[in-house]
């Protein structure tokens, strides 16, 4: 059932309507599951933590499937269904071998797509072609299945939760962390080793392992990202999201599982690829952490406060390091590719964070409560926020998120109503040269111009790293390199 | 807490947002902005994402427990203060590329990333010092009869906060310096008003240390902490340095900070 014409509105809306269906129906088995658990041996196991992870691939299945139909490239309409069908298989299955088989399948499902798409013709191309796909993508995913696969085989030998076991979940939840990124959800990758807590608590090792990885992670990814490219950005920012939810794992309390989970719900909605409009303006900032009560400020809120609730303060202080940097790169520019409906969803998800915490979150760290420590939790204020609390129910980070929403449209009223009010930080002199044209835009021009500077023979050429950020790691002794910077004084 | 509840606890910050230390705050910056402009006027032209910016810094502002500050609802914590402090900055790097500035913005972001490591540092100290980073908690300090390393670690970290101030407010070696056309940019409220949000959060351990363990500090000396910050920023904006030289500094204040907050 192809299509080679660009869909019409009633077909667009026809085609967002099928991409929410196997979205909302995890959510509805996320709320059935909320208060118990339904087993139906020997094939399926229904809980919150299993639903919930349905539920994030599903959302980035259909993040991905919406990206293509705004970029108005015609698709197989099935396949998001076949890839949310093997998603629900690997979730829910209580035969630990059928989670590696059904992402072997959904890998091969992503390799004959790409395939189809190098053999297929130009006008056929786009229409087939996944957002990512290459050999070294594929290659990575099935390293990773294996690892999933002698995880399984070692948990079919009767290996509930043992080191080894542990160590197989741990390199497949890594593939996620890695470029070039998988084209299947980050949630498939991290779910063994969250429902490993079905089991028992954890060794302590494995979560110290799973913590110093999660964190690495995200810095390194930080750090890359903010030298990266612009047109980088927005794959860039992926595997962030990705360590921070190993990081919630790691932890493994009930604030660090509400964490991850939160963390991959922003990664499924924030992160996902897209091909539509780019967001301009201030509203490109809720796509980061820069905007305090946008959804990826909230995540990283959380990871950082159920680190300090569980003692891990330097964990806590290198995630907050990795957001203050994120939320730097995208003020300098990127992420690109995001859509402003993307950043809509990221102010609604971050402000309504506690009901979405009570109702969709809290019941997977209460089911899987057996296997989790008591060194962090997080309460829900409803109607007012949430606040990260420690196993003495000390109260170490606090997050009133609609009491500082209400105040803040307050503030936002008067000063509207009191006209214009301030200047612009700096008088403009190039306004008229750029418009109010997008800072990542903006960005590509000054590079362009850089880049133009060097084949006039202005300075040679150094690396492929951007002339501007390149310039401001001179400046920081922990960042950059040793050479000389220009602009001091 | 249920709707209505919320409803009140909002209108109860009115105090907090409009008169004190709102409202006051607000005045202040706008004082200062006039100051530097050499008089207010009223520009026109404002983009949207200055409002944003204006907001932000205001509410940080009123978000700060500074003494005599009417209680709210629930208290915030320092991630959230920082994160709206932050964005004004943001707001002005972008400006300055929309503006084709790109050597500010160069300085600008070079001097953010010399100020985070220190004031995470710091976050971390206050954080062992006093076991939470609710606001709150910091403007009141270690109870009495804390440990001597948990007091310890609440100066190292009050002393890192102060210290990291100019670098925070982007003075001195830190300044993005004049504009492409040479220059001295107008300084914006809405960085004002951050720099007093920033001001303020490090004056929280300083009140707390002149408490000495009484319910509220003596009025004589409520002036002190904004006067000793008001000289410090006042010289660490005559000091004359490279920005790296700078950056080096911070980083060794990261370090004996961080040593103190993990290891004291």
């Amino acid at each position: 059932m192809r299509s080679a014409a660009p869909p019409g509105p009633l077909s667009r809306w026809l085609a967002l309507s099928l991409a929410a269906l196997p979205s909302l129906a995890a959510l509805a088995l996320l709320w059935q599951t909320r208060r118990a658990t339904l087993a139906l041996p020997p094939l399926l196991l229904l809980d919150a933590p299993a639903a919930f992870m349905l539920l994030a691939a599903s959302l980035a299945i259909a993040a991905e499937s919406l990206g293509d139909l705004a970029a108005q490239r015609p698709g197989v309409i099935w396949r998001p269904y076949l890839r949310w069908s093997l998603a629900a298989v690997a979730c829910l299955a209580l035969q630990p071998a059928l989670v590696p088989l059904a992402l072997l399948l959904a890998v091969g499902e992503r390799a004959s797509s790409y395939a189809a798409a190098r053999g297929a013709p130009r006008s056929r191309l786009l229409s087939a072609a996944p957002v990512a796909g290459s050999s070294g993508t594929i290659a990575l995913d099935l390293v990773a299945i294996a690892c999933l696969a002698a995880g399984a085989a070692l948990a079919q030998r009767g290996a509930a939760l043992g080191t080894p076991l542990i160590i197989a979940w741990l390199l497949a939840a890594c593939r996620p962390l890695v470029r070039p990124r998988s084209t299947i959800p980050a949630a498939l990758w991290l779910m063994p080793l969250l429902l490993s807590y079905r089991a028992g608590p954890w060794n302590i090792g494995w979560g110290y392992a799973a913590l110093l990885l999660g964190v690495g992670a995200a810095l390194l990814a930080a750090i890359h990202c903010f030298a990266s490219r612009p047109d980088d950005g927005d794959a860039d920012a992926a595997p962030i999201y990705a360590g921070l939810a190993l990081a919630g794992i790691g932890l493994g309390s009930g604030a660090g599982i509400i964490a991850a989970c939160f963390a991959l719900l922003v990664s499924a909605i924030i992160v996902a690829p897209r091909r539509s409009a780019p967001t301009a303006g201030w509203m490109r900032h809720a796509l980061t952490p820069a905007f305090p009560l946008a959804a990826p400020f909230i995540a990283c809120w959380m990871v950082v406060g159920a680190a300090a609730a569980g003692g891990a303060a330097a964990a806590a202080g290198v995630i907050w390091l990795a957001a203050l940097l994120l939320a730097l790169r995208g003020a300098i520019g990127g992420p690109p590719m995001a859509s402003r409906g993307s950043a809509v969803a990221s102010l609604v998800i971050g402000i309504a964070a506690p009901p979405i915490v009570r109702y969709l979150l809290q019941p997977v760290a209460e089911q899987l409560q057996g296997g989790l420590t008591l060194f962090g939790d997080l309460a829900v204020w409803p109607w007012v926020g949430l606040a990260a609390a420690t196993s003495a129910r000390v109260e170490v980070a606090v997050l009133p998120t609609l009491l500082v929403a209400g105040m803040m449209l307050v503030l936002l009223a008067l000063v509207a109503l009191a006209g214009r009010p301030v200047a612009p930080d700096v008088a403009p002199p190039g306004l008229g040269q750029h418009g109010a044209a997008d800072p990542g835009d903006l960005l590509d021009q000054l590079l362009v111009s850089a880049e133009a500077d060097r084949s006039a023979g202005a300075a040679p050429p150094t690396s492929g790293r951007p002339d501007l950020l390149r310039r401001v790691a001179a400046l920081v002794p922990w960042l950059g390199p040793r050479e000389p910077p220009h602009d001091a004084g | 807490m249920t709707l209505g509840e919320l409803l009140v606890g909002l209108g109860l910050a009115w105090q907090r947002l409009l008169l004190y230390p709102g409202g006051a705050l607000l005045l202040a910056a706008l004082a200062i902005c006039g100051w530097r402009r050499g008089g207010w006027r009223q520009p026109r032209g404002t983009a949207p994402s200055d409002s944003i910016g204006i907001v932000c810094g205001w509410l940080a502002c009123a978000l700060l427990p500074l003494p005599g500050a009417a209680p709210l609802a629930r208290p915030v914590d320092l991630l959230l203060l920082v994160g709206l402090a932050e964005l004004p900055r943001l707001l002005a790097l972008a400006a300055d590329l929309r503006a084709g500035d790109a050597r500010r913005a160069v300085r600008r972001a070079a001097a953010a990333l010399n100020a985070y490591p220190p004031l995470i540092a710091a976050a971390l100290a206050l954080l062992g010092g006093c076991g939470s980073l609710a606001l709150d908690t910091v403007a009141t300090g270690p109870a009495n009869g804390a440990p001597l390393a948990q007091v310890l670690r609440y100066a190292a970290g009050s002393a890192a906060l102060l210290l990291a101030l100019p670098a925070l407010l982007e003075l001195g070696p830190l300044a993005p310096g004049p504009a492409a056309g040479g220059s001295l940019p107008r300084r914006s409220l809405a960085l004002t008003l951050r720099g007093l949000a920033l001001a303020g959060v490090a004056a929280l351990p300083l009140w707390a240390g002149l408490r000495a363990g009484q319910a509220a500090v003596a009025w004589w000396l409520l002036p002190l902490p904004p006067l000793i910050i008001a000289g410090w920023l006042w010289r660490a904006a005559a000091w004359r340095s490279s920005q790296r030289r700078a950056g080096w500094a911070l980083l060794a204040l990261t370090g004996l900070c961080a040593a103190s907050a993990l290891l004291g």
